[in-house]
């Protein structure tokens, strides 16, 4: 099932816990990330009891003593875990909308020169996000790497030009000094 | 007639020089492109711009400068372009070239009527 940037922001606001309104039995936490950093996976597998959180001393150990269901403290950590996972993938579409793909950039690096790179990478960075709003990301990516093949040839052209005209103006001098 | 050998200005050399023309300031790679494109209505390469307007500062016809780096263009430089006096001077030579060919272009849909 395809499903927009714009639906997964909705899905997974940034700053909204998710689970406040929906499991009121779990108020008492804090927030997903910190129980995450007290927390790991392992501790909640079905069946291992000796990975009780209290074990490990953490300062959920009253509010999980409280609360001694513990097949929805599984779910929840679960749940948060999944949560923190879409979050982070909401994060690096974001970002991937404001970066042109590193690639197009290697290119560049490996046939223009210092100068000419910095200002044509510069130059396409700045205008990638518009794109990406204007198109959408994957149409974006295709214009930025049109724009990088079709940038490389006249640019190299102008070097290979340069060069041999004073590989022709050498062999002059050499022919006539010969 | 002058019989020096001039440089006569190519079609995109001169649409960026027009672009420069508009933009005053504000004429980096961004805007140009975009200024370019437009104008023509023809997928142009950014290299492009800068092969033709490295060809024009060659000549003489441009000048550029560095700018200061910015966020949005990930930390680099732009760079500004200026026309100089013989930019404009190949610009004018160019226009008088056309009017001395035909003084009053009126062109004619295909088949419309005179």
């Amino acid at each position: 099932m395809a499903i927009t940037l714009e639906e997964l922001r909705n899905l997974f606001p940034e700053d909204e816990d998710p689970l406040s309104d929906k499991l009121p039995q779990v108020k008492w936490l804090k927030t997903d990330q910190e129980i995450l950093e007290a927390l790991s996976e392992d501790d909640f597998l079905p069946g291992n009891d000796s990975t009780h959180p209290s074990s490990s001393g953490h300062q959920y150990e009253t509010a999980y003593n409280e609360d001694s269901n513990r097949t929805e403290w599984h779910l929840l950590v679960r749940l948060l875990k999944r949560y923190q996972r879409m979050r982070s993938f909401v994060g690096e579409l974001e970002s991937a909308e404001k970066q042109p793909p590193k690639a197009g950039e290697y290119l560049l690096y490996l046939f223009l020169s210092r100068t000419e790179r910095e200002v044509l990478i510069g130059d396409l960075t700045e205008e990638y996000p518009g794109l990406v709003t204007k198109f959408g990301l994957r149409l974006a990516k295709v214009y930025f790497y049109k724009q990088v093949v079709w940038s490389i040839w006249p640019l190299v052209r102008k070097t290979v030009v340069k060069w041999s005209a004073f590989g022709w103006v050498a062999e002059l001098i050499r022919r006539i000094s010969s | 007639m002058d019989k020096q050998k001039k440089e006569l200005l190519g079609e995109l050399e001169e649409i960026v020089l027009l672009a420069l023309l508009k933009l005053g300031s504000e004429s980096y790679g961004v805007p140009i492109h975009e200024t370019v494109e437009e104008a023509t209505e023809r997928f142009i390469s950014i290299g492009s711009i800068y092969a033709t307007l490295d060809r024009l500062e060659r000549n003489g016809f441009v000048s550029s400068r560095m700018g200061a780096a910015t966020n949005e263009r990930g930390g680099r430089a732009k760079k500004y372009f200026k026309v100089e006096g013989a930019g404009m001077m190949a610009l004018e030579e160019a226009e008088q070239i056309r009017r001395s060919i035909v003084p009053k272009l009126r062109l004619q849909p295909a088949g419309g009527k005179a």
